[in-house]
């Protein structure tokens, strides 16, 4: 097999790329043009909206967030080496317990910086 | 398994995280201090278990997951050397007043990464090594906060550079369809045994591949984010960028290409040397109009990555042995020509200019020294180690056929003269000094200076057993594959 | 023994470059550095010449000595570099000029030099020249004499650019370096493909080795004789790499005298001699050489003829000269080549060092324009003048005449070619008796410039007097160390070195040789050149006095007759313009272009876009996913693109 077998599928591409190339620009050229105000507006179901679409969030919630993750995936690290640790065996409990000692400086550290604390 | 030879690893990336948390004393002194100190004497330490461990026969732990060759160990000690330098760097930096542990830690955490890199024995720790140092150093290089510069550079690095992981870990996904194996020294013959060789799949990874890797040892045409990157981040950050990205790039190409995928070599070899032809070019080209030292020297890092890719390209064991040598020099060469920077910056407002520069020579002559010698050797000029560097990695280029290549390079070096000369006749140029006397420089920056200063004469001076070092690591490589 | 002395020859200069650099920003008292600077040269000097004796003690065959320091490089696959020195008869042939001319040099500078600043400064990076020069001839393999290659040019590049205050001279070095690192690049490549044909860059397994496996008058043969010729070309200012030597006459005149006429722009001549072996494997690059030599002889004789500054009419001279030496050695007649070499190194060093003395007396006038009829009041320069000049005109008994009659006879012998190569020299012959007396006679003969001299003169002291003095003499006697018809003292020295052919060494152990000898002159055809050769000195001297004896009527009559020849002799024959349009305004505009389209759109307009609109966070993360981070990734995906359409090619 070389990559000239594949030559039909490079074909494939390049004709979805005209095809759809032509059809926008197609409608692009003759399509009317004609903008108003209403027309511009935001669709809300009838509704005429209200305030800025892009809000803002306090990046606190991001922060909370991450932080919820990460201890998220702790759980899921421990949950799966709780059913097998009869037949894993010491090494993967030290291995875990250092996976602990790690996240734990972090939650420390998180702590000290103040990011746990809403501003 | 042994879990011993793991000990320079876990030394340096355990440091990170207790730099970390020592940032954060209450104790305002010791919160300054230890972080640094402690990055220090956990690098020495690893330096120390790397020496102690090399001439030991090959070990795997991990399940091979972690190889522990010369090759490894050697990379191991320069990358040490290179978090010392740039911790010393950043030692009185003004920004890092109150950040010390992040500095500290990040750049620990990255070395750490960057061993990872070096000690890969499967594609998925190689990745991790990448990963551990790429995030460490989207970081470190926004630590600036206040500084709109260095944030942006923060976050560019951060967006290309998930493009590029993404594209190289797409290819280790390919190559591991190809292989159907993650472990590096397996796949040579999983591509024998499968009937691969021929087939369009493992190029297909070897394209991402290269490209993966040739963002981040920024070859041209994936250099576009370095002069922005490089002139945002705080300069010693830059300096770390500059040597321990590139040695890193470099041991995964040379993990990758020249190991493990040497059997589809002539498949890579020409388009390798054309990436480095184009790369030798326009980074030379790009970097005699840049006004500033940061973005000349990225710029010229790129130049530099490109002759590095000519090494990889010859693809024997003479060009892994040249690249090797190279990477000692050119790390010698940039970290002085940083250490230059980082004390003109703080000494004068825009001290990133190469204006900046005027006169140093004659105010400050050992300064001007170092700058000269660091241009020099940049340039490649004889008798100092870049010289001996590209003569080795031109050389192996000859050897292999491409001659073309290695004049290609030549040529680029003589073009770099250009805008290395320049910095060298500022320096030594008479007129008003820009001086600013009030600030005095911090001795760290001034030992970093000279000492890589002394390492550019040395690497040169002593460049037998240097050579015989890079050539029993780049040996234990090859010499585990017949072609 | 000998060996031991080579090493201190090469370590006194360096050691007196590294003390004198030590002082740092503060100046010493002059007393020291003129003893540290001359002293060191001059131990130097003594040095070599015991060493030089020691050596004609020893049987003609025995007086190679190499001597190895310590192993530099060793890489697994055989290739060795070794820091070690090679004297034998060519290298110490060399030292004793380079050590001797330079201490005499080094002597004059301490009161030429006196009035200006950066005393110290002069005489530390004098003394790394000559360690550097001393380093490029004492070298045993290919390695260290691309170091000392280089260095030399690191330090010419030094020394024109010693006035760093004068942009002129600031550009000047940068094109000399510029042009050198052309010609260095030559030699490396010229390098790799030895160590890839040989896997040795000794000198002595290289010339051993390569009749064997390089094939004579193959491609890789000629490969590496012009690449190597191409350093030779750079260093030696042979055209078209010659523009750099007469710009580089803005450097100090003492400097101009050692490095820029004696000792390192010969340096392509040794390379030529040295490696003669590899050139004698591809007898086309023999002829190359030749002609390249003959072309830029006769081209900077003409050029010498129209300019107006004194120091660069000695500039075109020495051009001219080394022409001569070059195509000499591209003849296959080394040691004539090397013997013009010596009496030109003693006769130029006189030139440029008596002109320091004109223009020391005048303060600093170098234009001919402004001089005239200085014979009285310079009476010891006059006589100094007119014997450089009776010398490189090649007037019977001076040594000029003896060794340039001599490569004008070997080129005659030389077949066809030959004859055509003789045709030329002996055209420059004339022009050169022409052109050197049009010098003697507008500075010393004719009339008081225009408003006549301001202000006293300006006289030397015994500092600048002794070694022109001791260089007169020289220049006189030097060539009677090889006199047609009588005795070849050079020749025969020179002969275990360069004589002889190389051999290749057959399946059965037969000898075949490779290249060949340069055939020697019959005594008549040597008559007939040699008296050709006096006839057009003698008539360039005549027509000289003819144009120039008395005053600028007649000169000015003829150059009005002309003046499309004369400006395009004054601008020598214009190649800088030609190189000016192609190949820098080629390389500037790339350059232009990148900075002008590539820059401001991709890096810096998007840099500064971003910069911009930093006031609000909200709108920085906005700019930067709409529009310059996009630009990085789309061009990282179309490298990705570019890079597997390679692999696609490549791949079968």
């Amino acid at each position: 097999m070389t990559l000239r077998d594949y030559l039909p599928v490079l074909v494939f591409f390049a004709i979805g790329l005209v095809v759809g190339g032509a059809l926008l620009g197609a409608s692009f050229l003759f399509r009317r043009k004609r903008r108003n105000k209403i027309k511009e507006l935001p669709y809300e179901s009838g509704i005429l909206a209200t305030g800025a679409v892009r809000q803002r969030f306090s990046i606190d919630f991001y922060l909370t967030a991450m932080l919820f993750i990460v201890f998220d995936i702790e759980l899921a690290f421990f949950y799966p080496l709780a059913v097998v640790l009869k037949s894993v065996g010491v090494a993967a409990v030290v291995e875990l317990t250092l996976f602990v000692v790690v996240l734990g400086a972090g939650l420390a550290y998180v702590w000290r910086k103040g990011a746990l604390e809403w501003r | 398994m042994n879990t011993s030879v793991l000990t320079p690893f876990l030394i340096v990336s355990g440091a990170g995280v207790l730099a970390l948390l020592l940032g954060v004393l209450p104790a305002r002194r010791a919160a300054r201090m230890l972080p640094t100190a402690t990055g220090i004497v956990a690098l020495v330490a690893a330096i120390i278990m790397s020496r102690v461990q090399w001439g030991g026969p090959d070990e795997t732990a991990l399940a091979s997951n972690y190889l522990s060759d010369r090759f490894t160990l050697l990379l191991d000690s320069i990358l040490a050397v290179i978090g010392i330098a740039v911790l010393l760097l950043a030692w009185r930096e003004s920004s890092s007043a109150d950040k010390r542990g992040e500095y500290a830690g990040l750049i620990l955490l990255s070395v750490a990464g960057m061993m990872l890199v070096a000690a890969a024995g499967t594609t998925i720790v190689l990745f991790l090594g990448i990963e551990l140092f790429s995030v460490s150093l989207y970081i470190l290089c926004a630590l600036e906060t206040w500084r709109s510069r260095s944030l942006e550079a923060g976050l560019k690095y951060l967006i290309v550079g998930a493009v590029g992981s993404g594209i190289l870990v797409y290819g280790l996904a390919l190559l591991y369809g190809a292989t159907g194996t993650t472990v590096l020294s397996e796949m040579q013959h999983a591509l024998i045994d499968g009937d691969m060789l021929r087939d369009p799949l493992p190029i297909a990874a070897l394209t991402m591949i290269v490209v993966g890797l040739g963002f981040k040892a920024s070859a041209v045409p994936f250099h576009m984010w370095t002069p922005d990157v490089y002139d945002g981040a705080p300069t010693p950050i830059t300096a770390f960028m500059a040597t321990g990205t590139k040695v890193a790039a470099f041991a995964a190409f040379i993990r990758l290409f020249s190991d493990s995928l040497l059997g589809m070599f002539d498949d890579w070899r020409l388009p390798v040397a054309i990436l480095a032809a184009v790369t030798v070019i326009i980074g030379n080209i790009a970097a005699l109009l840049q006004p500033g030292m940061k973005r000349m020297l990225a710029y010229s890092g790129v130049a530099q990555a490109g002759y590095l890719l000519i090494g990889i390209a010859a693809g024997s064991v003479a060009g892994v042995e040249a690249v090797l040598y190279y990477l000692l020099a050119y790390t010698a060469m940039t970290m002085a020509a940083f250490a230059v920077v980082v004390m003109r910056e703080r000494e004068v407002l825009d001290g990133d200019q190469i204006g900046a520069l005027r006169g140093i020579g004659r105010s400050r002559p050992m300064m001007g020294v170092v700058l000269t010698l660091a241009m020099l050797s940049l340039a490649g000029f004889p008798p100092l180690a870049g010289f001996i560097g590209k003569f080795m990695l031109f050389g192996a280029a000859v050897d292999a056929d491409l001659t073309w290549l290695a004049i290609v390079g030549a040529v680029g070096s003589m073009i770099s003269l250009g805008y290395y000369l320049k910095v060298v006749a500022v320096a030594w140029q008479s007129g008003p000094p820009v001086d600013d006397t009030t600030y005095r420089t911090p001795r760290s920056v001034t030992i970093v200076a000279v000492v890589s200063a002394a390492a550019i004469v040395l690497v040169a001076l002593f460049a037998d057993p240097l050579l015989t070092l890079c050539s029993d690591a780049a040996q234990g490589l090859i010499g585990t594959i017949n072609r | 023994m000998i060996g031991t002395l080579g090493w201190i020859v090469l370590g006194l200069p360096l050691l007196g470059a590294l003390v004198l650099m030590a002082f740092g920003a503060k100046e010493p008292p002059k007393r020291v550095t003129q003893l540290v600077g001359c002293g060191s040269i001059g131990l130097a000097f003594l040095a070599t010449v015991v060493a030089f004796f020691s050596m004609l003690s020893e049987h003609a065959e025995e007086r190679t000595h190499v001597s190895r320091l310590w192993e530099w490089i060793d890489i697994g696959q055989g290739l060795k570099v070794d820091l070690a020195i090679r004297i034998d008869q060519l290298s110490i042939m060399m030292m004793l000029v380079i050590t001797g001319v330079g201490f005499l040099i080094h002597l004059y500078s301490t009161e030429y030099m006196a009035h200006e600043d950066g005393y110290r400064r002069f005489f530390a990076e004098m003394n790394f020249f000559v360690f550097s020069m001393l380093l490029l001839v004492e070298a045993a393999n290919f390695v260290f004499l691309i170091v000392g290659w280089a260095l030399v040019g690191l330090a010419s590049y030094l020394l024109i650019g010693f006035y760093y205050d004068r942009p002129v001279a600031v550009a000047a070095a940068k094109k000399a370096f510029v042009i050198n690192v052309l010609g260095d690049i030559g030699m490396v490549i010229a390098c790799f493909l030895l160590v890839r044909e040989l896997g040795t860059l000794d000198y002595d397994q290289v010339f051993a080795l390569a009749p064997q496996f390089i094939p004579a008058g193959g491609g890789v043969a000629l490969s590496i004789a012009l690449l190597l010729f191409v350093g030779a070309m750079a260093k030696s200012a042979q055209a078209p790499l010659h523009t750099w030597l007469p710009d580089a006459m803005e450097g100090p005149t003492p400097v101009s005298a050692l490095i820029h006429a004696a000792t390192m722009v010969t340096a392509g001549v040794y390379l030529v001699v040295r490696t003669h072996v590899l050139f004698e494997l591809s007898p086309l690059a023999m002829n190359i050489v030749a002609g390249v030599g003959a072309f830029t002889l006769l081209m900077a004789a003409t050029i010498a003829i129209a300019q107006v500054d004194i120091k660069r009419v000695l500039a075109w001279s020495t051009v001219s000269q080394i022409g001569y030496m070059i195509m000499a050695t591209g003849l296959g007649a080394y040691a004539s080549g090397m013997f013009h070499f010596l009496t030109h190194a003693f006769f130029k060093a006189l030139l440029f060092l008596t002109a320091g003395i004109i223009i020391h007396a005048l303060h600093g006038e170098q234009s001919l324009d402004k001089m005239g009829a200085l014979r009285k009041p310079l009476r010891f320069a006059y006589f100094a003048f007119a014997t450089g000049c009776l010398a490189i005109a090649g007037v019977p008994g001076f040594s000029g005449f003896f060794s340039k009659d001599e490569i004008i006879s070997m080129a005659a012998a030389q077949g066809t070619y030959g004859w055509v190569l003789f045709g030329v020299s002996t055209l420059g012959a004339f022009l050169t008796a022409f052109y050197m007396f049009r010098l003697l006679l507008r500075v010393f003969h004719g009339t008081e410039p225009e408003g006549g001299y301001h202000g006293e003169f300006h006289m030397s002291g015994a500092a600048m007097t002794v070694p022109v003095a001791i260089l007169t003499v020289l220049s006189i006697i030097g060539g009677w160390i090889q006199v047609p018809f009588g005795w070849k003292k050079v020749t025969d020295w020179l002969e275990p070195v360069v004589g002889g052919i190389p051999q290749k060494v057959n399946a059965d152990g037969t000898l075949t040789a490779v290249g060949h000898v340069a055939a020697e002159p019959s005594h008549n055809l040597e008559v007939i050149t040699i008296s050709a050769s006096l006839a057009v000195a003698l008539l360039g001297i005549l027509l000289a006095w003819y144009i120039f004896a008395n005053g600028p009527e007649r000169r000015l009559r003829i150059s009005a007759r002309h003046p499309h020849l004369r400006s395009f002799l004054e601008d020598a024959w214009r190649f800088d313009e030609v190189y000016d349009e192609t190949v820098v305004l080629a390389g500037r505009a790339s350059g232009d272009g990148l900075r002008d389209h590539v820059e401001p759109k991709v890096v810096i307009g998007a840099g500064r876009g971003v910069q911009e609109l930093f006031s609000d966070m909200a709108r920085f993360m906005h700019q930067i996913q709409s529009g310059l981070v996009r630009t990085y990734a789309v061009a990282l995906m179309a490298g990705l693109a570019a890079v597997a359409v390679i692999f696609i090619l490549v791949s079968r």
